[in-house]
């Protein structure tokens, strides 16, 4: 069961990471573009 | 994240956390290895996503040569890094079952060697673009790259057939070798678990072509 686990473990953190990854640079970017709007 | 997207990483999360519950509470324990076995509803869905992914970036990068479109450019780097997540999944995956199957981590044999070049080319395929000071030309250098990696995913897929190997046979899809005691609730969790997979793929293929497409609004 322990292996099972583990398994599940590194698949959500793998996943759950890049998705996290990828929401903060949607963000940065779109903020970046507010910045410029704006100017 | 606006609302459409919202709403597909809510039916995503209900469509994988259906999955968890299939494979931890519903899922038959197989005689032999015990709970391990369930490590395949998790390992085989990343290794066809992989494998699916690849295809995309082996079609975008023709795609790209033929036609000079950087949005192709755009959605081969996309489906290259998530086939390269998904593969990451697949190769940890396949050894924490070997361990206590096999007794070993890791063995040199066809099928995980072919793998772990498949991963490493694709790695490259993605260091190439991600150094390139010239846009145009990494996107071609890389185009290239996404060409010559593809010919190694077939060969993945078939090295349990044309070489003597260690691994399970192929248990599932148009050139499955056995059933290998698959019985039929866990044939059923396998599909479900590769479609759950393949949704999740799709959703995280959607929000970095997003990334793409803004930063080109920022150029």
């Amino acid at each position: 069961m322990n292996y099972l686990f583990a398994v599940f473990a590194i698949t959500w953190v793998v996943y759950f990471g890049y998705l996290f990854v990828i929401n903060r640079k949607i963000d940065d970017v779109k903020e970046y573009l507010d910045i410029e709007k704006a100017n | 994240m606006n609302i459409n997207s919202k709403y597909y990483l809510f039916l995503t999360g209900i469509i994988i956390l259906f999955d968890i519950a299939l494979i931890t509470l519903f899922a038959p324990t197989e005689i032999i290895m015990g709970d391990v076995q369930k490590i395949l509803y998790i390992h085989v869905p990343n290794a066809w996503v992989g494998f699916l992914f690849f295809f995309f970036v082996f079609i975008a990068s023709v795609m790209y040569l033929i036609t000079k479109d950087i949005r192709w450019d755009y959605f081969g780097q996309s489906a290259g890094e998530i086939g390269v997540v998904t593969t990451t999944i697949m190769v940890i995956s396949g050894a924490i079952w070997a361990k206590p199957v096999w007794g070993v981590w890791w063995t040199w044999d066809p099928k995980l060697t072919t793998s772990l070049i498949m991963w490493l080319m694709y790695i490259g395929y993605l260091m190439l673009r991600a150094y390139s000071s010239n846009q145009r030309q990494g996107a071609t250098y890389a185009s290239v790259l996404g060409v010559i990696s593809f010919i190694n995913v077939p060969i993945v897929y078939m090295a349990s057939v044309w070489w003597r190997t260690v691994h399970p046979e192929m248990i599932i899809g148009p050139l499955k070798e056995s059933d290998a005691g698959l019985t039929v609730s866990m044939g059923f969790i396998l599909i479900y678990s590769t479609f759950a997979f393949t949704v999740l793929g799709i959703f995280l293929l959607v929000r970095r072509f997003q990334i793409q497409q803004l930063e080109q609004l920022s150029r």
